[in-house]
C-alpha cells in the first residue's frame, strides 16, 4: 500500500462524517452564492493559486534541482562533507513538499506526481534488487515502481536503518542510484511546478477562473473554494489519525514517515504549517485580505481566533514531541505528548469543518 | 491498518450522531429538468475532483464498513517480489493496482506506456478473427463464444513486467487528425488512434487475423445502480429489428458468466462484456494485474488474493456514490436539455432507470435514477468501429455509455478523454464521433448553430 493512497482515504473519510452530519454541508456544487460572495471567492482563489500554491512549487522544483547538484557532487566526490551537504539539500527540499501537502489536488493527483516522488513505505527488497539490477539510464529509473523511487528511497540511500551509513558502506552501484533518483526527482518537481504556471492549461488559470464561461473543470467559484478547503481540512486528518496515529497505535515504528532522516516530527508540523498558509492566503504568516481567514473573520472574527489559536496548538503540540519519532512513539514517557498532539490537531479539524465550513460555503 | 479502521468508527459515530445520516442532498431543479435523482438515493452533492470518491449516502452502517474495507483494497498496490505483503503482480501485466488507473475513479487519460509517471491508462484487447481461426493452431474457442484468445498472449496485452520477465508487448498510440464542418461552416478537427506494436511479439500482432482494439479506462461510481436494473427492465429496452420504427436498434449482449458458468446478460464493459461487477473486478485482476482469484485461478487452484478480497473490493464499485447534477441559474441549461431530446440524444442515452428489487445490497433496490444510458449496444458507424466482435457485440457495436457525471470528467481528472479509446478530447469531440444509429443525430448536432450547440454542453456540463 501506498501512503499516497491513505491520503486520500483520510481525506474522503473525513468528508464523509462531516457531510453525513447534514445541514449546510452539501453546499459547494451550485452557483448560488451571490455576486459579492463570488468575487470574495475569485479572489482568494486567485491568491491561494499565485501566492501559495506556485510559490511553494517553485521552491520545491529548485529546493529539488539543488539536491541533484549535491549528490552529483558527492558521486564525484564522496567525502563526508558531500554527503553531509546531500543530506542537508533533502531536509531543505522535504520542507516546501510537506507544506504543500494542504493542497493535494490538481496535476500533484492526476498526473501520478506524488507517489513519483513521495511512496511510503518503500519495497527494502525491491529496492536492494533495483540497485543490483544496475538501472543506469533515466528512462529506467523513470519507470521504475514508485516504491523504489522518490524522497524515501533517497532517505534511505542517505541514512540508512538508524542513521547508520557512512561513506565507507555506500557502494557505487548505490551512489549510482542516488544520483540517477535525485535527477528523477528533479524532473518530477519541474513538470509539477509546469502544470500549474505553463502549457495550454495551466492549473493555476483553472483554479483562478473558477465559474467563468470556458472553465470546464470547476463550474462555480464555489465548487474550487470547496476543493481547496477540503484538502486543507484533509491535512489534519492525515497528520493527525494516519501519519502519527496511525505507527503509534499500531506501535510499528516501520510505519513512521521520514524515520531514516530523523526528520518526521518536522514532516508534520510542515503539514500544519501547509494548513495555515492555505488558510491565511500567504507562506510567511501573515494573512492575505483575500483569504479564507479573512472571509471567515470579517463574519466571525472570534471563530478565526480559534483557527489561528488551534494552528498555532497544533504546531506547538506536535514539537514537544521528541525525536526520532520512530522511538518516542514506544516510549510510555513520550505518550500523553503524542496523545495531546492528536486530540489538538483533532480539535482543529473538528472545529474547520464543523464551524468553518458553513461559513466558507454558505 | 489502523487508520482504516479509525476511518470507520468515525463514520458510524457520524452516522449515529446523525439518526441514520442524511440522504445525499440534490440541488436539482424540479421546475427546470424533470429527471430524477442522478443516483436516486445515492446521490451525493460534490462537484470538485473528489466527486466520485464518497460512499453512497444510503448504505447501512454495516454496507458502508464494507465499502471502506473495499476502499483500502482498491488502493491496494501489487509487487512482484514473492513473500512480501500483496505479492502476485504479474508476470506481466498493465497497471499495478486499481487505482494506479481508476484515479480518483474517474475516466482515465489517454496514456500508454508513457514515463512512468502514470504507466498505462489505456490497455489492448486482443483476439483472433474467428474466420481465419484455422490460420492459427493453438487458438481454442472461449467459453459462450466469446473472443478467441491469441496463442501465447491471450485475450489482452500486457505491456508491463515485472523484475525478469519480459512485456508482451510495448504499444505506442500516434494520433491522426480528422477534420470535419458544422453546418454553420465551423471547421473542427477530431483526431484518431493509429496504433503501433514493438517487441517480439509484434510481428504475430500485426498479422491478418490478428483484432486489436483499446479499452480506456471508465469511470466507476454509481455500477451498482446499473447491476441492480433488473434483466426483465432491460430486456424490455431491447429493439434489436427497429420494430417502432426510430432508427435505433438496440439489443443486449450475452456474455460468459464465470461465476455461473453459463451466459448471462451483459451489462458492464465498453462493449457489455462482463455481467456483474464481480465478475468485472476478477477479469481486472487478472488480466490488468496478473493477480490471480478465486474466478481466475492458478492451474493449481490456488490463487493470489481470497474470495473475500475479491468480494470486497467488487463491493466497493457497487456503492460509490453518483454525483448530484450542477443546479445551474444559467438559462440556456435548459434549452440544452430540451435540444438532447429533440437531437435524439435519449433515445439511447435514456435519461431514467430504475433498479428492481432483488438485488443483495439493500440501498440499490427500488432506485429511480438517471444515468443517461439504456445500457443496450448500438451499431455507431466505421468510425468507431474496432472490427473486433466481443461476444454478441458486433466490430461496430458499443454499449451507451452512461452519461451521468460526465460534466465532472475533467474536474476529476484535468487529462481525461472521452470514447473507447480516449480519442475525443472534449465531450463535443465525442458527439461528433457518434455514426450509425446515432449518425442522424450527429447530423442534427452539426446543424445546430453556435448557440445551441454550446447549451447542449452546457445541459451535458450539469451532470
Amino acid at each position: 500500500m501506498t501512503f499516497h493512497s491513505i491520503k486520500k482515504l483520510a481525506v474522503s473519510t473525513s468528508l464523509l462524517l462531516m457531510i453525513s452530519c447534514g445541514g449546510s454541508s452539501g453546499g459547494g456544487s451550485d452557483d448560488r452564492a451571490n455576486l459579492a460572495v463570488q468575487a470574495e471567492q475569485k479572489a482568494i482563489l486567485t491568491q491561494f493559486a499565485n501566492a501559495v500554491i506556485i510559490p511553494t512549487y517553485d521552491d520545491l522544483a529548485a529546493k529539488s534541482a539543488a539536491m541533484k547538484e549535491a549528490a552529483a557532487l558527492f558521486a564525484g566526490s564522496q567525502t563526508q562533507a558531500n554527503l553531509d551537504a546531500t543530506r542537508a539539500a533533502w531536509i531543505a527540499t522535504r520542507t516546501p513538499w510537506e507544506r504543500s501537502e494542504a493542497f493535494l489536488f490538481g496535476p500533484v493527483d492526476s498526473n501520478g506526481y506524488d507517489p513519483q516522488m513521495d511512496d511510503w513505505p518503500l519495497d527494502h527488497s525491491k529496492l536492494e534488487q533495483t540497485i543490483k539490477a544496475n538501472l543506469t539510464s533515466p528512462t529506467d529509473v523513470a519507470t521504475a515502481e514508485t516504491d523504489v523511487k522518490g524522497f524515501h528511497s533517497i532517505e534511505f540511500l542517505l541514512w540508512g536503518y538508524n542513521k547508520s551509513k557512512t561513506i565507507a558502506s555506500m557502494t557505487a552501484a548505490e551512489d549510482a542510484y542516488l544520483t540517477e533518483l535525485t535527477q528523477d526527482h528533479a524532473r518530477i518537481t519541474t513538470l509539477l511546478r509546469d502544470s500549474w504556471t505553463s502549457g495550454a492549461s495551466p492549473y493555476a488559470k483553472v483554479l483562478s477562473s473558477a465559474g467563468e464561461a470556458g472553465n470546464d473543470k470547476y463550474a462555480s467559484t464555489q465548487s474550487a473554494v470547496q476543493e481547496m478547503f477540503d484538502a486543507m481540512v484533509g491535512i489534519s486528518d492525515e497528520v493527525a489519525n494516519s501519519k502519527i496515529s496511525g505507527p503509534y497505535k499500531d506501535q510499528d515504528s516501520n510505519k513512521v514517515e521520514s524515520q531514516f532522516s530523523y526528520n518526521s516530527l518536522v514532516d508534520f508540523q510542515d503539514n500544519i504549517t501547509s494548513l495555515r498558509n492555505v488558510y491565511f492566503g500567504t507562506l510567511n504568516g501573515t494573512v492575505a485580505s483575500a483569504s479564507i481567514s479573512s472571509f471567515v473573520k470579517a463574519r466571525n472574527a472570534a471563530l478565526d481566533a480559534q483557527v489561528v489559536a488551534g494552528i498555532t496548538a497544533s504546531i506547538a503540540a506536535i514539537g514537544v514531541i521528541p525525536e526520532p519519532f520512530r522511538d518516542s512513539l514506544k516510549d510510555p514517557a513520550a505518550a500523553p505528548k503524542i496523545d495531546a498532539a492528536i486530540t489538538t490537531i483533532n480539535s482543529l479539524r473538528t472545529l474547520l469543518e464543523t464551524q468553518v465550513r458553513p461559513v466558507v460555503l454558505p | 491498518m489502523l487508520r482504516r479502521q479509525s476511518s470507520v468508527i468515525f463514520l458510524v459515530l457520524g452516522l449515529i450522531a446523525c439518526n441514520g445520516g442524511s440522504k445525499g442532498k440534490s440541488n436539482d431543479s424540479p421546475a427546470a429538468i424533470e429527471f430524477p435523482p442522478a443516483g436516486g438515493g445515492a446521490s451525493f452533492t460534490n462537484r470538485t475532483s473528489g466527486a466520485f470518491t464518497f460512499p453512497a449516502p444510503n448504505l447501512s452502517e454495516d454496507d458502508l464498513a464494507s465499502h471502506v474495507t473495499g476502499d483500502a483494497l482498491f488502493d491496494e498496490v501489487f509487487v512482484g517480489t514473492q513473500g512480501q505483503l500483496n505479492s502476485g503482480l504479474g508476470p506481466v501485466f498493465n497497471n499495478t493496482g486499481c487505482r494506479s488507473c481508476h484515479i480518483k475513479n474517474g475516466r482515465g487519460m489517454p496514456v500508454m506506456g508513457d514515463d512512468g509517471a502514470l504507466r498505462s491508462h489505456i490497455l489492448t484487447r486482443i483476439s483472433i478473427d474467428p474466420e481465419l481461426l484455422t490460420q492459427f493452431p493453438g487458438a481454442l474457442p472461449s467459453p459462450g463464444e466469446g473472443p478467441i484468445g491469441v496463442p501465447g498472449l491471450g485475450g489482452q496485452l500486457q505491456d508491463y513486467a515485472i523484475f525478469g520477465s519480459t512485456a508482451e508487448a510495448k504499444v505506442k498510440i500516434g494520433w491522426v487528425d480528422v477534420p470535419g464542418t458544422f453546418a454553420d461552416g465551423t471547421t473542427y478537427t477530431l483526431r484518431r488512434p493509429s496504433v503501433t506494436f514493438s517487441g517480439a511479439n509484434a510481428a504475430l500482432l500485426n498479422s491478418t487475423g490478428v483484432l486489436s482494439s483499446l479499452r480506456q479506462t471508465p469511470p466507476i461510481f454509481g455500477l451498482g445502480l446499473l447491476e441492480a436494473v433488473s434483466d426483465e427492465t432491460l430486456l424490455a429496452m431491447e429493439d434489436p429489428d427497429d420494430k417502432n420504427g426510430d432508427g435505433i436498434s438496440g439489443h443486449l449482449n450475452h456474455v460468459w458468466n464465470p461465476e455461473k458458468g453459463a451466459l448471462s446478460i451483459g451489462r458492464f464493459g465498453w462493449k457489455s462484456s462482463a455481467p456483474s461487477l464481480i465478475a468485472q473486478t476478477a477479469g481486472a485482476f487478472a488480466e490488468d494485474m496478473g493477480v490471480s482469484n478465486p474466478l481466475h485461478p492458478e492451474l493449481d487452484g490456488s490463487s493470489d488474493i481470497n474470495i473475500e478480497t475479491l468480494k470486497h473490493t467488487a463491493f466497493y464499485t457497487q456503492t460509490l456514490a453518483v454525483p448530484a447534477r450542477f443546479n445551474s441559474s444559467d438559462p440556456s441549461v435548459n434549452t440544452g436539455a430540451q435540444l438532447f431530446k429533440s437531437v435524439g440524444c435519449q433515445s439511447c442515452h435514456v435519461a431514467q432507470l430504475v433498479t428492481g428489487s432483488t438485488h443483495p445490497v439493500e440501498s440499490l433496490r427500488n432506485q429511480s435514477f438517471s444515468p443517461f444510458t439504456d445500457l443496450l449496444l448500438h451499431d455507431m458507424g466505421e468510425g468507431l468501429a474496432d472490427h473486433r466482435p466481443d461476444f454478441q457485440a458486433t466490430g461496430s457495436e458499443w454499449r451507451t455509455t452512461p452519461l451521468w457525471g460526465i460534466g465532472l470528467a475533467q474536474t476529476v481528472l484535468p487529462d481525461s478523454a472521452f470514447l473507447h479509446d480516449g480519442r475525443a478530447r472534449t465531450i463535443e469531440e465525442a458527439i461528433l464521433w457518434h455514426g450509425g444509429e446515432a449518425a442522424k443525430a450527429q447530423e442534427k448536432y452539426r446543424n445546430l448553430s453556435a448557440d445551441q450547440r454550446k447549451a447542449l454542453l452546457a445541459f451535458l456540463k450539469t451532470l
